[in-house]
């Protein structure tokens, strides 16, 4: 059975793991979150969901592109501050807080993202690696003093948007959201798993393509692929427009969940902590952004009510070891992880770890 | 096939049980733990699973309301507020105040309160998915807290629209009980309209031109906005004003600006700590006799300067301080109990804790609509009255301010400034009644 | 003419063929603005040039460590600003908790710093050298958040200050206007650790092998010179400074675990605009940012006074001002005002 005969067609769930993945990934996500044993609250599955849209955004043009961007923030932004602003004021024709004001907000939004990344992208892809980097820095930086001035009282300064931010067909009730659209009535959670099932699919195929494909080339080996013919800045800036506007997405999904605006979401920590969870996710994977930022948002909700650690149960404790002011500062042990993994493996990350653990258990199973 | 398939799953079974038998085990051991400060003692640090453990409804639509008429047994407050950061001090003597009352609200009724603390980093957006996770996860019965009125206005829009009680503890905005005032957001403090007010005829008196330096957000902007209109309503010019951003490390250029527009009177409308920079640079700058006027002083501010540089206030309003004549008992359990000399943040966090509790007593739930009928128009008579001087104070219906006294302070002459058994550095020179200085229902902006 | 003038004109007139018309034009052009602010109103322009002196002298020794280790090294080192804060915190440990007199803190703190910069080199760094810029630029970064974690645990995470030596306080009368004197001070002993800096640079033997190092690491190590050790070496001193430069700060200003983040980013604006590789370069634009931050307001507004249009007088542009020049400079001319082509690229 293990001669050298030719390998199988990959069968129809290998070659769609990846949107099942997904799908199964959207189901399972709250009910496991929210189970006592892990976190034990629901509302942290949205954002999880929608950073983890963020975050793949980001590694379309960093893991696929091997475009480093520290002010990813500012698409986010766009996603963000637009529709509110949209919401907010109103638009000729179009009354403050309506329905319709608020899906024109997300069109307007997406156009101004792509038209902003397109040009960015124009000015800054040919300029090598680390000023690319310094650069997204610096644009992102503008972008957040900009908008803290508040030009035209529009984005609220440091105050942000939350009057008036949120379209009529949300409704709020002590945390639960519910979107009312078309007659039904949906539970928040599950529009954000539409959308993020759609995108994300949507991002699978655009890096199963040719495209996709010429843009891994590109990161691996810039210098032969143009030798090769390919046009590598205009690939490169089209991967950044699609990475700022599938962004841009996740940020209307952020501004629904955070009842509108707030200046920290152009802010440099968001950018800072994206590039954390992207690397230490595993830049290499399409699921490595997924890994990356619930290790992250999961690290921060269980360690920091991460109190006492019973040994070993919590009805027979014959040691207990107080954790609780270590774990407080739980972004330093995710730190020295990042820091590690950029060290040892910086394409891996915990996703590939998780890959080469469990092809190593497989391999050790079929053995048996 | 089937044989290997078997295999595998057997062999997955007692390989992979293990593992997970052991990180379930953990993860247990670490969920169920940490419930052994109930009454919150507090290090401003998360409580964790305290009281609404979850099982209280943690997940569900309305996180621990008690059946209406059953008895209110048990409460949960939960608290967002600053206990880290610029904020910091502020924010914990907050939490200190509300623990204290507590304390006597338990032993007044027969309820049992529990408080769940959670830092909100100075940053809007945290806060509000801070407060998210108290009403979802821990369950908690009402809302307090915030420093920032930038926290407490993202958080109040949510509640609202969210339909959770909640008290901005520490917020001062005009904002919060103006324009976005709301349902079931009752704001325990002074509103700058107030304060603006308390110290208006004063500023007027004292100058006719005034330059008005404000933190550049919500708070400050408001504050400028009450004390330009107060001085311009009195026939005062405001030559100048000056957003400076929140938090800033340098005020030398706005305290140069200040000093080269001439004015003889300057509002030093500053938030928190940063009021001691910009004191700070006021002496460097050799322009300390100038008029200068605040209307929101806190003490601790200036007990971090030397004596010298605290008194160089001219003109101060104040909500609260160790120098009004009232609470005597409760400074002192605030200094014998903490650290901690009292000041303002310390009682407003007792006034908080201490409305919410009461008004779900008196509703006999903590359900929000309930909550908020009962303190509609009430007129308060809890100890808290006493603390504030004894005035008249209630809950306006309008616009939901807690109308209350305020005070118009200068510092003491160096000598007299005591520090034992708590620091008294600073004394009361007029008492307002709230109805004086309130703002009218229609100025507000507020339809509720 | 006599021979002494046509001599002048003649070497005035080769220099100023060298001189590309732009940047003819933008000198007399922030000639004249600043000249106009100085003349409408001097006191104000004096603080506001003192203040953005005493910021662009900070900035200047922090950069200085960046632009060493970047220029001579080839790693971004991002966790530059964590040993600046470091600098701030140490500082205000050795003033306060251990009650040294500031002067002596003021030894302590930075060689403290510079001790932290050598452990994180031999640990971290070391391995960066000869990989892809970007991995130690997001290595380096996940050591910044390790040192603000860390900082946040021993220090907590609200601002902190020292108080001011007596004798340093309150302020000196200069001319037209007052000024903080601590804030002089800051001015002078920056000044005098940049010149010995660039003292050891150029003219030692020392800064000679480190720079022939940099040049070709085989050649030099081939003729005795232990350039590991060197390298190491300059580190410390690039740490040294950076410390000062917090040390320096934290008096007047106080630090906070955000101080890490808040200034690497302005530090690499600063070698980014002077010129990736040199160091005088980084002198310049580190004072040209201090000041452009500090006058840009003034100048404004005495623009807005003399043409009478109020719109001119934007608020808070003296933020985004770095970030507009460096987005400029990357565009425009990647190398910067001094920097040397290629680096980086």
């Amino acid at each position: 059975m293990t001669d050298a005969t030719a390998p199988d067609p990959p069968s129809l769930f290998e070659r769609y793991r990846v949107p099942l993945g997904l799908v199964v990934l959207v189901l399972a996500l709250r009910p496991v979150v929210s189970s006592d044993l892990l976190l034990g609250f629901e509302a942290i599955a949205n954002r999880m969901l929608i950073l983890m849209l963020f975050v793949a955004a980001f590694n379309l043009l960093f893991g696929f592109t091997g475009l480093l961007s520290f002010g990813h923030a500012m698409f986010l932004g766009f996603g963000v501050y637009v529709p509110a602003i949209v919401v907010v004021n109103g638009l000729p024709g179009l009354p403050p807080g309506g329905s319709l004001t608020f899906l024109a907000g997300v069109v307007l939004a997406l156009l101004a993202v792509a038209v902003f990344s397109y040009l960015l992208a124009r000015l800054i892809v040919g300029k090598g690696e680390i000023y690319f980097a310094l650069l997204t820095l610096a644009v992102s930086q503008a972008v957040y003093f900009v908008a803290l001035r508040d030009p035209g009282g529009l984005t609220g300064g440091s105050n942000g948007l939350t009057r008036g931010a949120l379209p009529a067909f949300v409704e709020q009730s002590r945390g639960h959201i519910t979107i009312h659209a078309f007659g039904l009535s949906v539970d928040w959670y599950w529009v954000v798993g539409a959308v993020f099932l759609v995108a994300m699919v949507g991002l699978w195929q655009v890096l199963r393509s040719p495209f996709g494909r010429t843009l891994v080339a590109i990161r691996d080996n810039e210098q032969l692929a143009r030798a090769m013919g390919v046009d590598t800045t205009s690939y490169k800036v089209w991967s950044l427009t699609f990475s700022g506007l599938l962004a841009a997405v996740a940020g209307v999904l952020l501004e629904i969940n955070n009842s509108g605006a707030s200046i920290e979401n152009l802010g440099v920590l968001t950018s800072g902590d994206t590039v954390l969870m992207a690397v230490l996710g595993g830049i290499n994977y399409f699921f490595g952004p997924i890994a990356g930022t619930f290790t992250w948002l999961f690290a921060e909700d269980f360690l920091t009510d991460f109190e006492v650690l019973h040994l070993p149960t919590a009805e027979v404790s014959l040691v207990s070891v107080d954790l609780g002011p270590a774990f407080q500062f739980w972004q330093f042990f995710l730190g020295a992880l990042f820091v590690v993994v950029v060290l040892t493996a910086p394409e891996e990350g915990i996703w590939g770890y998780v890959r080469s653990l469990s092809a190593r258990v497989k391999r050790r199973l079929v053995e048996r | 096939m089937s044989e290997d398939e078997r295999v595998t799953r057997r062999a997955f079974l007692q390989y992979g049980g293990a593992t997970a038998g052991t990180a379930a085990a953990i993860s247990l051991a670490g969920c169920s733990s940490g419930d052994g400060e109930s009454d919150g003692t507090g290090d401003g640090g998360d409580d964790g699973s305290d009281g609404g453990d979850g099982s209280d409804g943690g997940d569900g639509s309305d996180g621990g309301t008690t059946d209406g008429g059953a008895g209110l047994e048990s409460l949960s407050i939960g608290m967002v507020t600053s206990t880290s950061g610029p904020f910091a001090v502020f924010g914990n003597a907050a939490v200190t105040g509300a623990e204290l009352a507590i304390q006597d609200l338990e032993s007044e009724y027969d309820v049992s309160v529990d408080l769940t603390t959670a830092d909100s980093q100075l940053d809007p957006s945290t806060a509000l998915d801070e407060a998210r996770s108290l009403v979802t996860d821990d369950g908690v019965d009402f809302l307090m807290g915030a420093v920032s009125s930038a926290v407490a206005l993202k958080v109040a829009g949510w509640a609202n629209q969210n339909g959770v009680t909640y008290f901005p503890t520490g917020a001062h905005s005009s904002a919060l009980t103006g324009e976005a005032c709301g349902q079931y957001v009752f704001r325990p403090s002074a509103s700058n309209s107030m304060l603006a007010n308390t110290i208006g005829a004063e500023m007027a008196a004292a100058a006719d031109e005034w330059y008005l330096m404000y933190s550049d957000y919500t708070w400050g902007q408001t504050a400028q906005e009450a004390v330009s209109t107060i001085l311009e309503d009195q026939g005062k010019t405001v030559v100048g004003t000056e957003a400076v951003p929140f938090p800033s490390d340098d005020y030398a250029q706005y305290i140069n600006n200040a000093k080269a527009s001439g004015a003889p009177a300057i509002g030093v409308l500053i938030a928190g700590l940063d009021l001691r920079k910009a004191a700070n640079q006021i002496i460097a700058k050799g322009i300390q006799d100038r008029t200068l006027a605040m209307h929101q002083l806190e003490d601790i501010v200036y007990w971090g300067l030397d004596e010298e540089s605290a008194s160089i206030l001219d003109i101060a309003g104040q909500v609260w301080g160790p120098g009004v004549d009232g609470g005597d008992d409760f400074k002192q359990r605030v200094a014998d109990e903490s650290e901690m000399d009292p000041y303002v943040r310390h009682l407003l966090g007792y006034m908080s804790a201490d409305q919410g509790v009461r008004a779900a007593v008196r509703a006999d739930t903590s359900d929000p609509d309930a909550m908020r009928d009962t303190l509609e128009g009430h007129e308060v008579d809890s100890p808290i009255v006493e603390m504030k001087g004894g005035g008249e104070m209630y809950w306006r219906a309008e616009d939901h301010q807690l109308v209350q006294p305020t005070y118009t302070v200068s510092s003491l002459p160096t000598g007299e400034m005591s520090n034992d058994p708590y620091k008294t550095w600073f004394e009361v020179e007029e008492t307002f009644a709230g109805d004086d200085v309130v703002r009218s229902v229609a100025d507000t902006g507020c339809s509720l | 003419m006599n021979d002494a003038t046509t001599g002048l004109v003649r070497r005035t007139r080769r220099r100023l063929a060298g001189v590309s018309p732009v940047a003819g034009v933008a000198t007399v052009v922030a000639a004249v603005l600043l000249g106009n602010a100085a003349v409408q109103e001097p006191g104000l322009f004096i603080d506001q040039a003192i203040g953005g002196l005493v910021y662009g002298m900070i900035l200047v020794m922090l950069s200085l460590g960046l632009a060493l280790v970047l220029g001579l090294m080839g790693v971004v080192n991002f966790a530059h600003g964590a040993l600046f804060m470091l600098g701030g915190y140490f500082t205000y440990s050795a003033m306060e908790t251990f009650g040294l007199p500031f002067v002596a803190a003021l030894v302590v703190a930075p060689i403290a710093v510079g001790i932290v910069g050598v452990g994180m080199e031999v640990v971290v760094l070391r391995r960066l050298y000869g990989t892809t810029p970007i991995i130690g630029l997001l290595a380096t970064f996940g050591l910044t958040l390790m040192v603000e974690e860390a900082a946040r645990f021993v220090w907590g995470a609200s601002g902190l200050q020292p108080s001011k030596p007596e004798v340093l306080t309150g302020g000196t009368d200069l001319l037209v206007t007052r000024v903080g004197s601590y804030r002089l001070f800051t001015v002078f002993v920056s000044a005098l650790s940049v010149a010995v800096v660039y003292y050891l640079i150029k003219n030692t033997d020392f800064g000679l092998s480190v720079r022939a190092g940099v040049q070709d690491g085989e050649m030099t190590e081939f003729v005795g010179v232990n350039l590991p050790l060197r390298f190491t070496a300059m580190f410390f001193l690039g740490s040294v400074i950076a410390g000062l430069g917090g040390a320096l700060r934290v008096v007047e200003f106080g630090v906070d675990p955000g101080t890490a983040e808040e200034f690497v980013i302005l530090a690499f604006v600063v070698v980014v605009i002077g010129g990736v590789g040199s160091l005088f370069g980084s002198v310049v634009a580190g004072l040209l940012v201090g000041w452009a931050q500090f006058l840009l307001p003034v100048v404004l507004s005495s623009l807005a006074l003399v043409t009478g249009v109020a719109a001119i007088e934007v608020e808070g542009v003296g933020r985004l001002i770095p970030f507009l020049v460096m987005i400029a400079v990357l565009l425009v001319r990647p190398r910067g005002l001094f920097g040397e082509e290629g680096l980086l690229e």
